[in-house]
């Protein structure tokens, strides 16, 4: 979870750099981790064994 | 109305970190700790201000816009996820309600309007699209950055420290 929140701070830091397409990436990437630890928090209820 | 809407989106940020600031203010004086979906969902607003906060220094986007629906949209789930898990009767009810309702539906609210507010600004982008705009690094986007560098830093720490 700390590294979801660090993510976000590197893509602060990205678009104070103006680094456009690396942050939009960031962005991206940590929606997907959001999902995946959504998905994770939730295994029991949706019956996801991993 | 370039104007306009540059000061529409550093609102936007200003809002959500205001409301992020709330949930510190519920964490440390009524001592409620976050659980692991909370902090998603402080995830989610963080990712909506870090989406519009790209607007500030990039210049207005759709694609921005589309980013900050996206963070929305995944933490909504998060949200409803939430309060699908105390939503049964009789069922105890995660941290003191505000106002009436749970924090975790107060989120799905502050998600939904932030999908209507995206979806209003790209209106009101495309009626002023043909102007030229040079994005400026003044007071606001400052403000709005290390309001963001603190509020990301803050929760780090003290996601750390759980």
């Amino acid at each position: 979870m700390v590294g979801l929140f660090a993510i976000y701070l590197i893509c602060l830091f990205l678009i104070f750099w103006r680094k456009s397409n690396a942050a939009f990436c960031l962005v991206i990437l940590n929606l997907i981790l959001s999902f995946l630890m959504l998905l994770y928090h939730s295994k029991d209820a949706l019956n996801i064994r991993l | 109305m370039v104007q306009l809407q540059k000061i529409l989106n550093a609102l936007f940020i200003f809002v959500l970190s205001f409301v992020l600031i709330a949930a510190y203010f519920y964490q440390y004086l009524k001592h409620e700790e976050p659980c692991p979906l909370c902090l998603l969902q402080r995830l989610g607003m963080i990712g909506i201000a870090t989406a519009i906060f790209m607007n500030l220094r990039f210049g207005i986007k759709p694609q921005h816009y589309a980013l900050a629906i996206l963070s929305a949209l995944v933490a909504r789930l998060v949200s409803l996820r939430q309060i699908g898990l105390h939503v049964c009767p009789d069922f105890p009810t995660f941290g003191e309600p505000v106002f009436g309702y749970d924090l975790y539906v107060w989120a799905l609210l502050v998600f939904s309007c932030s999908i209507f507010a995206c979806a209003a600004l790209l209106i009101l982008y495309g009626f002023f699209k043909n102007l030229n705009y040079e994005p400026t690094w003044g007071l606001l986007e400052k403000s709005a950055f290390a309001l963001l560098v603190l509020i990301t830093s803050a929760n780090i720490i003290t996601t750390l420290l759980e």
